[in-house]
């Protein structure tokens, strides 16, 4: 006899056939991450973020390049590309016209997107598919044991920069800000799981392609390479806005520092992005008007199956508002 | 300025002056003395929070249900999804799972879409979609179906091995979904008894062939030869035989009473027309008899009709059964079989009877059929009611209820309820493949049941689906579900339940609806489902519904929930407001009357006696804990006062403080305090790094949102302890004290812990 109490039926009604999943409906495997690895901060949250959507794994796609972070589809119990070196983008932006139903995500290292895969990474920001890609940024070419990659601070001692390299690190943030179509960029660190969390969620939601930068420690080769932030909260600065995330109560008092920015400022978010001390934590930029090249290349074919799945998952934002507006 | 645009400011000046007048008029009446509050009619309205569920066949939800061929009656009614989802737990496991997975939903879509289009088997509806998808599959003129997608297709059909009636949520789900329930239980019931009827039809057959195998006739030569047959042959002499056995020998013969009472139970048990006795297929085969109607008094007269049979029957059932055992004492049982009646049955001989399942409209009752119905509850005759409701406005308001009518349905089922003596059940069609074991408890409890269903059917509803307008009524409290079963306890708390309505502790459950503004923002509200979310959508209450103005110049308009929370019924200058869409996709706020608010009031106030019913917000429980409450403040209070008179050894007082019985609620916002013994972890910090859990699994453990917390703090070492809280990247882990004080180099651990402390 099935207890009607339980909370499960007590949902019943106008409870559609659950179909969401739990977050171990979502992990695959055991991570070969090394313990601390930041990468596996990124891993829980983007697990959370497809229970808490009511994603469906047949409907979700990770596509990664080569690295420690590009092993992240592998964790994932959903579709995945474990890709080539560098190509982590070019693969998802394919996904994205063939499958325009499918939720894409990419994970990639700041090896993978930034030395080899630079090219790709400048066009996937100008063509603005939709899809999320996360950059685990370590600062280092974890996977191959410690080579300096572009991020690498200057002096960063390493297997192909003995004596400490000699230039300055790239900053993805600005670079990111200057391309042409940008639409949304943020940055995360992850040990702030929190914001790692809603900046990721917002990401999930912008319709564009969302670049999130990830601060990733790798204690292996790089332990003491974020120290300064670990140890020195007033050193991680939160970006809020009533258009853009809000801080919790609890996540103020442990970082006194904060920061009040409107992400549809493109100026002072470039100018906020050039700051690595203190290391701006949140949205710097989003602008949902940018138009997609998915969307633009497909316009013509309204028959397609896909455009009709397309317009299906639009039906339900498709009401305006009467009534002297509901906003207020 | 231009004539025109003068004569539109003259305009708007008379409108303000009237406006007052006339959204008073509005709210208190109904009445419009003005045009300007808009009419509502014609714009196929309804509640915004349906907006979701517009297009169900695309959705996975409980219907279409698969009314399950085959005996188990625990098995017998799936949902597709379930089904679908149970198939896929047994075929999609491999590399391929995803895969696998995808098609079935595609599949399962174009079977809700065969299903939708009309009454067909499940293997039909599935051949069919199946082979659409495969067709559909096939790429160019001379092209092969996918191979993958028949790959999927075929591993399902294979693992399928439920078949039955497809059902849709309509006007005749209720009926179809209680008669298949209940009937398996009869079939169950009716197969008890024909197997006892057949067994005891033997016995008493045996009883009769063995005085006849006994007696001159039976133990004659050509007799005894025929029974030891062809081998023995003429071998042996049986006429010789015969009067051996004859010969001056105590013959077994039945007395004339008993032959006679035998042949008497054998014929009423080949002659009874409950079950097939048998004799099926000749002509003497008696017709069986039905149990199910459409109407109260002929199920309760045919009830009464049978009642002689019934009596004899059960009579010869346990008569039958005495003789069998050779237990039946003529000078004893005789006159005590003469004066019985089935009242003096025991319980188990007439639960082996078929019951009689009444399947009526609500609408369709008279008084008579109500007061019949309620005495036979209470007088717990065997009989099951549906009783189907499809029109929920009758019976709510008085102008709504023809005199000559019956109950209403609700109050039906509360009456059943008061008496407390049969099976209830109140649910909505949307809820019924929730409600599946409840309805089978009901159709198998001893007496008599009422099921009382809500269909969602209804021209005022619009083209509302059957399936949404019953989801609704339950939601809205309108017609909430609940069950009180006295077979399952000695209490309340045991016997009633209340069913499957949303967030039972609220007036209204709250859903969050999203939606897109003016500035094509997306906005979330949680908005409560409302009672008047659901009559709103009745066409016949139009006139009590007004579309609030574009441009905000209707005054003061406030959510439903909160007027009526703030204000119920008096005119204080603010119309309430509900949410609703238009058949054009539009969002509007639509203004309720105060006779609505009546009308929804009157159902919350239901929905609270339920809710005490149900141990929610229990009136004598909230006095009980108050007064307990005042009794401990009391006596801390008196505590305090002796320990500051006579001051008490240090301990002893402090903890007395009497506020600590609010403490919870008042200091929500501090921090929390730690025992500095303890070991800790400020767990929503947790980055998920693996350290603390590689260093030991059984401690350190993580949560639903795989954040770490201290699962066991003694299924490790103060070391372990240390090492993890120096290992966290992020610092969090607090090792608290050492807790076994035998742990060796425990002053150097203390030390290193100090800076997690
Ligand atoms: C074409 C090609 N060139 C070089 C390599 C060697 N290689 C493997 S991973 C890697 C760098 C990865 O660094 P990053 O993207 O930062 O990932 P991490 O391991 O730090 O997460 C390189 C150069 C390769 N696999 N393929
Ligand atoms: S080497 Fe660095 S980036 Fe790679 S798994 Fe280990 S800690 Fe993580
Ligand atoms: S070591 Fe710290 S951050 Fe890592 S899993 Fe444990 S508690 Fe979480
Ligand atoms: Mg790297």
């Amino acid at each position: 006899m099935i207890d009607l109490t339980h909370r499960s039926a007590a949902e019943c009604l106008l409870r559609l056939h659950d179909e969401r999943l739990e977050i171990e409906g979502f992990q695959k495997g055991v991570p070969r991450w090394c313990a601390g690895c930041g990468d596996n901060a990124v891993l829980t949250a983007a697990q959370r973020l497809l229970r808490d959507e009511g994603l469906r794994p047949e409907k979700t796609v990770f596509v990664s390049g080569i690295g420690c972070s590009s092993r992240f589809p592998h964790y994932m119990n959903t579709y995945g590309f474990h890709g080539i070196h560098g190509r982590a983008l070019p693969v998802a932006e394919g996904i994205r016209v063939a499958r325009p139903d499918l939720n894409v995500f990419v994970n990639t290292g700041d090896g993978d997107s930034f030395s080899i895969g630079a090219a790709h990474w400048i066009h996937a920001i100008r063509y603005n598919m939709r899809m999320v890609v996360m950059v685990h940024d370590n600062q280092i070419y974890g996977l191959t044991k410690k080579q300096a990659s572009p991020t690498s601070p200057r002096g960063t001692r390493s297997n192909t920069t003995p004596r400490g390299s000699y230039l300055e690190g790239l900053n993805p943030l600005t670079v990111t800000l200057g391309v042409q179509n940008v639409s949304f960029v943020a940055q995360a660190v992850d040990w702030i799981p929190e914001m790692l969390y809603d900046i990721l969620q917002a990401a999930f939601h912008h319709d564009g392609l969302s670049f999130i930068r990830i601060v990733q420690r790798c204690p292996e080769w790089m332990p003491d390479n974020f120290d300064r932030y670990l140890h020195d909260p007033s050193r991680v600065q939160l970006l809020h806005h009533p258009s853009s995330l809000s801080i919790s109560s609890s996540l103020a008092s442990l970082y006194p520092s904060h920061l009040e920015h409107d992400p549809s400022d493109i100026h002072r978010a470039r100018e906020i992005a050039s700051s690595t001390d203190p290391i701006p934590v949140g949205i710097l930029y989003h602008d949902p008007t940018v138009p997609r090249y998915d969307e633009i290349i497909r316009s013509e074919a309204t028959h397609s199956s896909a455009s009709v799945r397309r317009l299906l998952d639009s039906e339900f934002d498709k009401f305006a508002v009467t009534g002297g507006g509901l906003g207020d | 300025m231009t004539d025109t645009a003068q004569g539109t400011a003259v305009a708007t000046d008379g409108r303000r002056r009237n406006d007052q007048q006339d959204r008073a008029s509005f709210y208190l009446t109904g009445h419009r003395m003005d045009t300007h509050l808009g009419n509502v009619e014609g714009l196929g309205l309804r509640s915004a929070h349906f907006a979701p569920y517009r297009r169900l066949t695309e959705l996975r939800y409980d219907y279409p249900l698969v009314l399950a061929d085959g005996p188990d009656v625990h098995a017998t009614m799936w949902s597709l999804s379930g089904l679908v989802d149970d198939l896929l737990a047994k075929v999609a496991t491999g590399e391929d799972a995803g895969r696998v997975r995808h098609h079935a939903i595609e599949l399962e879509r174009e079977i809700r879409v065969r299903a939708d289009a009309g009454p067909t088997r499940l293997s039909a509806a599935w051949e069919d979609a199946a082979r659409a998808l495969l067709d559909a599959s096939i790429g160019g003129p001379d092209g092969e179906p996918d191979p993958e997608l028949a790959d999927s297709l075929a591993r399902l059909t294979a693992a399928r091995t439920v078949d039955g009636e497809l059902v849709t949520c309509s006007h005749d789900t209720p009926r179809e979904v209680v008669g298949h329930l209940w009937g398996l239980v009869q079939r169950e019931r009716e197969r008890h008894l024909t197997a006892r009827v057949a067994h005891l039809r033997d016995d008493l057959q045996d009883i009769l062939d063995a005085e006849q195998a006994s007696s001159p006739a039976g133990l004659a030569g050509e007799r005894l030869a025929a029974s030891l047959g062809p081998v023995v042959g003429d071998e042996l002499d049986t006429d010789a035989l015969s009067r051996m056995l004859t010969d001056k020998r105590p013959r077994f013969t039945l007395s004339d009473s008993r032959r006679a009472r035998v042949r008497r139970l054998l014929d009423v048990l080949t002659t009874q027309r409950f079950v097939p006795s048998g004799e099926e297929g000749t002509d003497t085969a008696p017709e069986l008899y039905d149990f199910v109607y459409t109407d109260v008094q002929a199920a309760l007269a045919a009830h009464r009709e049978r009642f002689a049979a019934t009596t004899e029957l059960a009579k010869a059932l346990v008569m039958a059964e005495m003789e069998a055992d050779g237990r039946y004492r003529e000078e004893t049982h005789d006159a005590l079989f003469d004066k019985w009646s089935v009242a003096d049955l025991d319980t188990d001989t007439l639960e082996l009877f078929p019951e009689y399942l009444v399947r009526v409209d609500a609408e369709a009752m008279t008084s008579e059929d109500s007061v019949a119905l309620l005495e036979a509850l209470s007088a717990g005759l065997p009989i099951k009611a549906l009783v189907q409701v499809n029109d929920l406005l009758r019976g709510a308001t008085q102008q709504a209820r023809p005199a000559e009518a019956g109950l209403s349905a609700r109050t039906l089922a509360s009456a059943a309820l008061a008496s407390g003596e049969s099976f209830v059940m109140q649910c909505a069609s949307s809820a019924l493949y929730h409600a599946r074991e409840r309805i089978v408890a009901g159709s198998s409890a001893p007496g008599a049941a009422l099921f009382v269903v809500y269909s969602g059917e209804g021209e005022w509803l619009d083209d509302l689906p059957h399936y949404l307008a019953a989801a609704a009524a339950i939601e809205s409290r309108v017609f909430p579900s609940y069950a009180y079963d006295p077979a399952a306890g000695d209490t309340l708390a045991e016997r009633f339940t209340l069913g499957c309505n949303p967030q039972p502790e609220l007036d209204w459950p709250v859903r969050r609806l999203t939606y897109q503004d003016d500035s094509v923002q997306r906005v979330a509200l949680d908005v409560p489902f409302t009672a008047a979310d659901f009559w709103a959508c009745d066409a016949r209450l139009a006139p009590h519904l007004a579309l609030a103005a574009d441009d905000g110049s209707d005054g003061k308009v406030v959510p439903f929930a909160e007027h009526v929370a703030s204000n119920p019924g008096a005119w204080t200058g603010e119309l309430p407001y509900v949410l609703m869409i238009s058949r054009d996709e539009r969002l509007h706020r639509v203004l309720v009357d105060r006779p609505l608010i009546h009308l929804t009031q009157r159902s919350v106030e239901q929905w609270h006696r339920l809710q005490e019913l149900g141990g929610i917000h229990n009136s004598h429980v909230a006095l009980e804990l108050a007064r307990m409450r005042a009794q401990l403040v009391a006596e801390l209070a008196a505590g305090a006062a002796a320990s500051t008179a006579a001051p008490a050894p240090a301990g002893a007082a402090g903890e007395g403080a009497p506020e600590v019985v609010d403490n919870a609620e008042d200091h929500v916002d501090e921090p929390q305090a730690h025992d500095p013994y303890l070991p800790w972890i400020e767990t929503a910090r947790c980055a998920t790094c693996n350290e603390c859990t590689a260093i030991n699994d059984r401690m350190f453990k993580y949560n639903d949102d795989r954040q770490a917390y201290i699962a066991d703090p003694d299924a490790g070492t103060y070391a372990e302890l240390v090492l993890a809280a120096e290992s966290c990247q992020v610092a969090i882990i607090h090792p608290g004290q050492p807790r076994n004080p035998d742990e060796p180099g425990l002053d150097e651990l203390t030390k290193r812990a100090e800076a997690f402390a």
